[in-house]
């Protein structure tokens, strides 16, 4: 260094001042030379989060999974028994996969179809249906308007076995096309060729069963069926030479909810002479434990998730408040003068500010658990806002925040330059404290009351939280002042939300409307500043959900 | 830990001894990047740049001066590429009119305790504060400041000379110093509070 004698005191004053002069850095700075440093443990957070909420899905998954195929197997005992009585009334017969219909449709009039007591027109639907040899194949049967019963002769049954003999069909579908009673089927087969038969068409008017069960004589010809390909007397011949095909059914969307109290199983055999019928035989012992068998080993996995995880967007727009707490005010640990003797009253008392609006949206993946309880787990924006009333000095007036050693119990006092005071002043502004965060929120409801069309709710949720943006201002020792300090606030936060609500299903959808409390609860900055910031929001919940 | 033990889990890369390190040093030197920025966000980008530095180099020290100093010089060079990338500050070190400004008493921080000097600097105009900084309290002559900042060494003089007026004008105006109009003579005003 230069020596200045004149000015030598004065460098060494200046240094020995700057040399005594420390700030404390906010976490951030070392969470960003960390992350540099070891890029590897860059996100832990997330990661947990991300386990922890695999972690409840799994748990929920797995508690509910035995359940299912208990309540099944009760069901199907005790219901079977009754179900006989509607068989009568299945006009016709569709074979599918779960969602969509490949059909073929025979009218009554060619010599495929033979019916007895016949009143109007017969159809049989044949889907692409696959039967394998572990049974695990779904199809369907369903029933239009007319009271007819269909009798299936051995070129019908053909068309079980694949495009070859779906070919086979093709001018009987273009000459019957005008007796279908299903409108979505009419569309789907209007352009009749081999490859138009696996067009999908879903049966949305139409009543569905799932045949659960059909007997080995289907099963074990698969092979042979399979073999076809090309037109000829020996498909039929082949089939004529079977005993009847017997399939067990039930309503498809009763399975799918595991609640078949109220449907009938039945019984239909399909023969592949001209003396096909349609039986209402009661099933014997041996029929009824496989079927047992089947529901308890297989329906339940196949089911598992329909109709019970659903998809939830809500917003919330809510009124927030804030609790202010000093922590210096009762502790006089080292900070004389300013700090304490400002502090003797609430530091509530000693601030104007009101309420603002904030906001919250997300979405949840909502899982039904048994007993009305479903456990749900998301991503959602919040927006936080908080008004604080304060005058603009439009020039910069030093001050101190009260700070917690991060190594003792001690205070110690940080400056700043700010305008804004907390009293008085030349022009009145509103500061706004406010956060964009994104959280995470893992929660249960429970189902107090409710219908078929009307359900109440209660509900809670934990939301760790990051911080992505937001501005703070912070009330000084001698709270005269407000600071500008971005920097102190909190990265990481955890909210709990409790809320209560009333749901109505309509058209497939699920609206939910009730209030929400969401309480932060720790402070909105680092806790090494003395004064705690706690945020609560009132709010509005509006959500819709479907089914997935 | 001591300062060997810091040292040698730094080289290892090991997070604990940086974290330590970091602890011990970052108050200081975040005080120095306060001098030298516009507001405490600028010092702390300064500060995380400045120690992403030196665990870096720190394979490059040699022991043979103090570890704080060695970390300080870091620090002050990242302060002043910071700096030179901000085309402000490029055009504040060259004008030689800033001579007329002047500081007004409202503008000064009216709370002083040991701190109020370093808030009296940073009320200087941005090209008067490096100067200052690096000659009065970093120790660096006028020709290391020249190269460092790309200017004359007479610019560095005279931005120095204009900062030092100033600074005693802020200084006198807010009666931390005393200076007679016979002779220099620095006095600190107790504080009330003291």
């Amino acid at each position: 260094m230069e020596n200045n004698p004149d000015m030598v005191s004065f460098e060494d004053f200046i240094q020995q001042q700057s040399d005594d002069f420390r700030m404390y850095p906010s976490k951030r700075v070392w969470h960003s030379v960390y992350n540099n440093l070891h890029p590897g443990r860059k996100w832990p957070s997330i990661s947990m989060c991300i386990v922890l909420l695999t972690t409840l899905f799994l748990v929920g998954y797995l508690n509910t999974r035995d359940t299912h195929g208990k309540i099944t197997q009760y069901q199907l005992t005790k219901n079977y028994a009754a179900s006989y009585s509607k068989l009568a009334d299945n006009a016709s017969l569709i074979l599918l996969n779960e969602s969509y219909l490949s059909i073929l449709n025979l009218n009554s009039t060619t010599d495929n179809l033979v019916s007895q007591n016949k009143i109007g027109t017969a159809s049989i639907y044949l889907a692409n249906l696959t039967f394998t040899k572990d049974k695990s194949n779904i199809a369907v049967w369903t029933t239009n308007s007319n009271n007819n019963t269909n009798i299936v002769n051995d070129k019908n049954l053909s068309a079980i076995s694949g495009k070859s003999t779906l070919t086979y069909s093709s001018h009987s579908l273009n000459s019957t096309i005008s007796s279908l009673t299903a409108p979505v089927s009419k569309t789907a087969l209007n352009d009749e060729t081999s490859s138009s038969l696996d067009k999908p068409a879903k049966a949305s008017n139409q009543v569905t069963f799932a045949i659960i069960n059909s007997e080995k004589n289907i099963t074990e010809k698969e092979g042979n069926l399979h073999e076809q390909d090309e037109l000829s007397p020996l498909i039929n011949k082949r089939l004529s030479n079977e005993n009847n095909i017997t399939l067990f059914a039930m309503p498809a969307e009763a399975i799918a909810k595991n609640s078949i109290s109220e449907t009938a199983l039945t019984k239909i055999t399909i023969s592949t002479g001209a003396t096909s019928q349609v039986n209402n035989t009661s099933i014997n012992q041996g029929e009824k434990s496989w079927i047992e068998n089947y529901a308890l080993y297989n329906k339940p996995v196949a089911k598992k998730w329909k109709g019970r995880v659903e998809t939830q967007l809500y917003i919330t727009p809510s009124v927030v408040y804030r609790q202010l707490l000093d922590n210096a005010a009762d502790k006089n640990r080292g900070l004389n003068s300013i700090s304490s003797s400002a502090s003797n009253t609430d530091v509530n008392n000693r601030v104007k500010q009101s309420p603002s609006l904030g906001v919250e949206m997300g979405f949840n993946w909502v899982y039904q658990l048994p007993k009305g309880v479903k456990m749900k787990g998301g991503f959602q924006i919040n927006y936080t806002r908080f008004t604080i009333h304060a005058f603009d000095n439009h020039h910069p007036t030093a001050t101190a925040l009260s700070m917690n050693s991060s190594t003792n119990n001690l205070l110690y006092e940080v400056f700043r330059a700010t305008p804004y005071s907390n009293s008085v002043g030349l022009d009145a502004v509103n500061l706004h404290n406010q956060t964009v965060q994104l959280s995470i929120p893992m929660g249960l409801d429970v189902k107090l009351a409710g219908n078929d069309n009307m359900e109440w709710y209660v509900g809670t949720t934990l939301q760790p939280t990051y911080v992505l943006t937001g501005k703070s201002y912070l009330l000084s020792s001698d709270g005269r002042n407000y600071v500008k300090e971005n920097s102190m606030l909190n990265r990481f936060n955890m909210n709990a939300g409790f809320e209560t609500y009333l749901s109505f299903k309509k058209d497939g959808y699920t609206l939910q409307v009730g209030p929400q409390l969401r309480t932060q609860l720790f402070s909105t900055n680092s806790k090494i500043f003395t004064i705690e910031e706690r945020l609560q929001g009132y709010g509005l919940k509006i959500g819709i959900s479907k089914k997935l | 830990m001591t300062e060997e033990q810091m040292l040698a889990g730094c080289l290892r890369n090991d997070a604990a001894s940086q974290d330590a390190l970091y602890s011990r040093f970052s108050p200081r030197m975040l005080g120095v990047c306060y001098r030298f920025a516009k507001n405490r966000e600028d010092a702390e980008d300064m500060l995380q740049e400045g120690f992403i530095k030196v665990f870096c180099q720190i394979q490059q020290f040699r022991n043979e001066g103090a570890l704080e100093g060695w970390i300080r010089r870091i620090v002050v060079h990242t302060c002043i590429n910071v700096l030179k990338k901000n085309k402000k500050f490029s055009d504040s070190v060259d004008i030689v009119q800033a001579s007329g400004i002047s500081v007004r008493e409202e503008n000064i921080p009216s709370i002083m305790q040991a701190k109020e000097v370093v808030e009296c600097i940073r009320l200087l105009p941005l090209g008067y504060k490096t100067v200052l900084n690096l000659y009065a309290i970093e120790g660096y002559s006028h020709k290391e400041i020249g190269n460092m900042l790309d200017i004359e060494e007479s610019t560095s003089r005279s931005q120095y000379t204009r900062a030092k007026a100033m600074l005693e004008d802020v200084l006198i105006k807010k009666r931390i110093l005393l200076k007679p109009k016979d002779k220099a003579v620095t006095v600190k005003i107790a504080m009330a509070n003291n």
